[in-house]
């Protein structure tokens, strides 16, 4: 009895000890005893959880904040939040299907569950065993309605199973740290923001610093167990002018890297510092743009920000199944969707790329499957979506790309996206193509996107399904040989397929930019690194603009700029 | 009196550091940067024939603090000491008869991308700020409202233009200039102490295998406030604040939720009882909450109830003193928003009762911020100037149970033309500060309970009904369930009765036997209700708590003015008050017993 009981330890530690590089913490041990220890109470009850797992993120904060040259915030902050998977029913249908008819039932799966930062095992497991035990009432009450509107409700498009079936992981890494010299950053942070005040029309400058360690931890009753951390920061600069007419100029920079090293250096950030005053003075007075119909050019980050907004939230597989998505793309699989030279990837698992570290990098997701590189379209053509844990029509499988933010529910969401040209064209060739195009359409200009500031997308199927992308930067490169004009009020509008079908180049100059993604399952950190592209034809229209004058009395300075 | 106390009170305590007036030395800039700045708005600021403001009042709050939290004797959070420098605008258009304010609209929500000025006037400015950053700030924030009230007072003028006015109250009242300058104080927030203290004050919990969860958190924070306005009204003062916060829940055998409180609020750290005092009253608190798992319910009772002590001071607090004072509905150009806002405000049968009977005839009330203590208790709903501007004054509200008048800001009641003193917070309301309810009719505790039984077979019932604890609107969100905040806020939104929930009920029979009930609601309690208080015992009961309006991180603001009153008043025995059993739906007990104390 003993020895077998030795032998069964011997083969768990051994398993832990495979593909790991550190100890398992109190925090991991108290989440698989509570788990094994509620479970075994609730697997005897009428109609017991077939699924069960706890995440417990950890994030270990330094923040500094400076405007116009000043400190607008400077601490540093430790929490750690909870969030449970609790599934009754079975594989193929369980509490968490969709709800048809009920809005609210998808939308928002959020918990706030806050857990102390302390590792004391017998507090951990008293806050794991209340939340469990509310969690599975929770899910009994769900899994009731589901049965019910799935016998009120016609039978759905899609059939599949609500949960896919995975091979369990187990990967233990140490708590990595940061060393943050926080003084020298609020230097670096105040001298950044100075140069901002020489300039009576910008009237917000500021710059950001976010340095986390965020250390997960996660553990499924199908065995998996995983303890990752990972250290980032992140510099943001941000700057706001106004034209006279009352718009509302912004300009945003971001940086990321995995330490402070990483980051670019002071010369370079005020580099584009100036470049951002510079942008904005010059918008001010821009000429407002018309709406337009023609051939344009987005510049690397522009068109990384467009595919991210454009084709990626509509690749989500996820969104091929919900009854209220317009799942976009749902029919085209194995159709050309886009030029049949560019290759459209997600790939999690590198963290570097051209040189700069990627933000969408993970070893897994969070829902405990190890992230994979998914190459969703190969030359031109639409080959796979991406997937959680939420199995669609032909995908039955995770390919590792079930994100969330903490105490949000898991859906599939980006990663690092790479769009790919297969024969790049240099840049200035590419230009040559733009004015080409225009000449033979007969228009004077075509419009060429330098920055673009985000974007919005409808995906679902009350609201029309477009696209919103919102330019900062936008010129008008003329065909006659006029040097290129800055212009200022373009919104770039309209439909994902049709857009998709004018891309005709790219460049060979990739770009890489980052950004936190929101959607129903919070804000997750993406990358996007993509080449200019050529669109033989765009649709724009005038922005949304603030009614609002500029200020009254002009700014209040002390000294002049010299 | 109060002037020795407080230089006793600077000696005694070293770490609170006194400075001379003239010794805001290098913080002068802050002054200078708001007279400069206004001073030009004043003299500039206008667009086209529209009219200039004729009101502006500059606010800064410098100020720091940290917070902590844990639970069973774990840190759950802990912020380190963290200053930040909130600076508010107050600006008026039109005239003092009538001016923009007053009025709300769906369009001042969410307008410039400039800079972020929140709907009450207030912005974040750098806390290290120079004297031109604060001057930027001051200068958008006031360009931005400026634009906001030319808006309002337009859209306000307008949707009066089409309909009767019954009410021709003034928009605001004159008051004298005035000016005060008080050293600054500072604290030193000793963040590992403050750790190591909640660590010990929540391992008490450790011992209690019925409760499920509980949580202790703690704070201390310092701010100095510079106010200035264009009539000339200079006030420039310091505040401390500290606070230790307990809270617990568990469930019933039948699943039904019990949860419990006790709270400490003092000025400096060093106010706040001892160690070993509070781990007595979590004790106290813990060993009561356990105890009413397994009190017995009651289907619903009609008849006399007995307030004691900390539920007297609830009842005062969430039903009498928010009606003691002034409000002013606004005027809006959106019938739904003005109606919500009405449900806001809720009942205010007390604005028009001037003159009428409004408590039992032996019952008087008196507000007064000048107070710091009564008795040798500190008390923490003081002030020497309001929000305003104003000095503070006491305000004899109720004599002989006959209402005398409101609390009131600059914003007049047709009856009240001036300001007493009573604007608190951001948004300058008048509020109670140091609320004090006496009775001519004493009655030691004996009697009173005598009393209480006495009116039960009066009434042919089998026993009366004593509360000893009440939760508040502040405490009720502290315990709220966060792991599902969608179906929280959903139940947050219901209609709200005039006070919370009891916490701690007894059934007290004829031959003074008491029994613990679980789960009842009061249902019918009025303003009504308080003209039929019966008797008041002879001591009185020291309440110190935060305001059930909002919660002080609501808007990230350590606002040092708002938030905490204190309630001085005798134990009350109502003559009738209907309670019943909550009907609200719960979870069942857990199913799995608990990982550390089994079952």
């Amino acid at each position: 009895m003993n020895l077998r009981l030795l032998l069964l330890t011997v083969t768990l530690f051994y398993v832990l000890a495979s593909g790991q590089s550190g100890q398992q913490s109190v925090v991991l041990t108290a989440m698989k005893a509570e788990l094994d220890h509620s479970l075994g109470y609730l697997k005897k009850q009428e109609s017991p959880p077939y699924f069960l797992s706890y995440s417990i993120i950890d994030l270990q904060r330094t923040y500094v904040g400076a405007t116009f040259g000043v400190l607008q915030s400077s601490g540093e902050s430790h929490s750690r939040q909870l969030a449970l998977g609790l599934r009754v029913g079975d594989y193929s249908l369980d509490n968490t299907h969709e709800i048809r008819g009920d809005v609210a039932s998808y939308q928002m799966r959020y918990q706030y569950i806050p857990i102390p930062i302390e590792n004391d095992s017998d507090v951990l497991r008293t806050v794991l065993w209340l939340e469990t035990d509310k969690r599975y009432k929770k899910a009994t009450d769900e899994y009731t309605k589901v049965k019910t509107n799935k016998a009120v409700k016609v039978k759905e498009e899609d059939a599949s199973d609500d949960f896919s079936r995975e091979q369990p992981s187990v990967y233990v890494e140490e708590p990595k740290t940061l060393k943050i010299d926080r003084p020298l950053w609020e230097a670096k942070l105040k001298n950044y923001t100075k140069s901002f005040r020489d300039h009576p029309n910008i009237f917000g400058g500021n710059a950001s610093l976010e340095a986390t360690v965020e250390t997960k931890y996660f553990v499924s009753s199908e065995g998996t167990m995983l303890q990752t951390s990972v250290p980032y920061v992140r510099l943001g600069i941000s700057a706001v002018s106004k034209a006279d007419d009352g718009m509302e100029l912004p300009r945003y920079e971001s940086f990321f890297a995995f330490s402070p090293e990483g980051l670019p250096g002071d010369e370079q950030v005020i580099r584009r510092i100036q470049t951002m005053i510079d942008d904005l003075e010059k918008l001010r007075t821009a000429p407002l743009v018309d709406p337009y119909t023609g051939p344009a050019i987005l510049a690397g980050g522009a068109a990384g920000v467009f595919f991210h907004e454009v084709l990626g939230h509509r690749v989500e597989g996820h969104r091929q199944k919900l009854e209220t998505e317009g799942q976009t793309f749902r029919k085209k699989l194995g159709e050309k969707v886009l030029a049949d030279s560019i290759d459209v990837i997600y790939d999690p698992t590198i963290d570097r790329l051209n040189g700069s570290d990627l933000s969408g990098y993970y070893k897994y997701d969070d829902e405990g499957v190890k992230g994979q590189k998914v190459t969703v379209i190969e030359n031109g053509i639409l080959k796979r979506f991406l997937m959680g844990r939420n199995p669609i029509e032909k995908f039955s499988n995770s390919n590792g790309h079930g994100r969330g933010q903490a105490g949000f529910q898991p859906v599939s969401r980006q990663s690092n996206l790479i769009v790919q040209p297969k024969n790049p064209i240099r840049s200035s060739r590419l230009r040559q193509i733009l004015i080409d195009e225009c000449l033979r359409k007969q228009k004077p200009y075509g419009l060429m996107f330098a920055q673009i500031e985000g974007g919005f997308t409808t995906t679902g199927r009350t609201m029309p399904n477009s696209f919103n992308v919102l330019p900062l930067v936008v010129y008008r490169v003329y065909t006659d040989g006029r040097p290129d004009e800055l212009v200022r009020g373009v919104d770039l509008v309209g439909t994902p397929l049709t857009v998709f079908g004018k891309i005709t180049a790219a460049g060979d100059d990739p770009e890489t930019w980052y950004g936190y993604c929101g959607a129903e399952s919070g804000s997750v950190p993406v990358s996007q690194t993509c080449p200019s592209i050529f669109i033989s034809e765009v649709e724009v229209q005038k922005k949304d603009k603030s009614q609002e004058k500029p200020p009254i009395l002009p700014a209040p300075f002390t000294k002049k700029a010299n | 009196m109060r002037k020795r106390k407080n230089i006793r009170f600077m000696l005694v305590t070293a770490v609170i550091l006194g400075l001379a007036v003239d010794a805001l030395g290098q913080n002068q800039f802050i002054i200078r940067a708001m007279k400069d700045e206004m001073d030009r708005a004043m003299a500039g600021l206008k667009i086209d024939t529209m009219k200039p403001p004729y009101y502006l009042a500059y606010t800064v709050y410098d100020q720091g603090g940290c917070s902590v939290r844990a639970s069973m004797g774990s840190l759950v959070s802990s912020s380190e000491p963290a200053r930040s420098r909130p600076i508010n605008v107050q600006l008026r258009v039109g005239g003092k008869g009538f001016d923009n304010t007053n009025f709300v609209s769906f369009a001042a929500f969410g307008r410039s991308r400039l800079a972020y000025v929140a709907e009450d006037g207030t912005l974040y400015s750098a806390f290290e700020g120079d004297y031109d950053a604060l001057r930027r700030d001051f200068w958008l924030a006031t360009d931005i409202l400026y634009k906001r009230a030319l808006d309002n007072l337009s859209k306000k003028k307008a949707v009066l233009q089409n309909s009767v006015r019954t009410d021709s109250t003034a928009d605001f009242s004159i008051v004298e200039p005035y000016s005060t300058t008080t050293a600054p104080l500072a604290e030193k927030f000793d963040k590992q102490q403050w750790e190591e203290k909640v660590r010990r004050l929540s391992a008490v919990f450790k011992k209690y295998s019925g409760i499920q969860k509980s949580e202790v958190s703690a704070g201390s924070h310092d701010a100095y406030m510079y106010f200035l306005n264009n009539e000339g009204s200079q006030v420039n003062r310091g505040y401390l604040r500290s606070y230790v916060e307990i809270t617990a829940s568990t469930q019933a055998s039948d699943g039904m939720p019990l949860n419990d409180f006790v709270a400490f609020y003092a000025t400096s750290q060093r106010e706040l009882p001892g160690e070993k005092e509070m781990i007595q009253q979590i004790e106290a608190m813990a060993n009561e909450l356990t105890a009413r798992r397994d009190a017995v319910l009651l289907d619903s009772y009609s008849g006399p109830v007995l307030f004691e002590k900390q539920a007297a001071a609830e009842v005062i607090a969430q039903g009498l003193g928010p009606s003691l004072c002034n409000v002013r509905e606004p005027v809006s150009d959106n019938a739904q928003l003005e109606q919500m806002i009405k449900n806001q405000l809720g009942e205010n049968t007390m604005q028009n009762k001037i003159g009428a009977k409004v408590l039992a005839a032996f019952i008087s009330v008196t507000d007064d911020p000048t107070k710091s203590s009564f008795n040798g208790s500190a008390l923490v709903g003081g002030y020497p100037v309001d929000a305003e501007g104003v000095p503070a004054r006491e305000v004899k509200l109720v004599e002989k149970g006959i209402l005398k008048t409101l609390l009131t800001s600059r914003t007049p009641h047709k009856r009240i033309p001036e300001s007493n003193g009573h604007a608190r917070g951001l948004a300058h309301q008048a509020f109670v500060s140091n609320l004090f309810v006496t009775s001519t009719k004493t009655m030691n505790d004996a009697e009173l309970k005598n009393a209480l039984v006495a009116m039960c077979k009066e009434r042919g019932l089998d026993f009366g009904i004593v509360i000893r604890k009440m939760t508040n609107p502040y405490f009720q969100r502290l315990t709220r369930d966060q792991s599902d905040p969608m179906s929280s806020y959903y139940a947050a939104t219901g209609p709200k009765p005039l006070v919370g929930v009891p916490l701690s009920v007894f059934k007290v029979y004829p031959d003074g036997r008491e029994e613990r009930v679980r789960g009842m609601e009061i249902v019918d309690m009025t303003l009504q209700s308080f003209k039929e208080i019966t008797a008041a015992s002879k001591g009185a009961y020291v309440y110190n708590h935060i305001t059930s309006q909002r919660r002080p991180s609501y808007t990230g603001i350590f606002d040092p003015q708002d938030t905490r009153v204190s309630v001085v008043t005798p134990s009350l025995l109502f003559e009738s008050i209907d309670l019943k059993k909550t009907s609200a739906p719960h979870r069942t007990a857990p199913i799995v017993p608990h990982p550390v104390f089994g079952q």
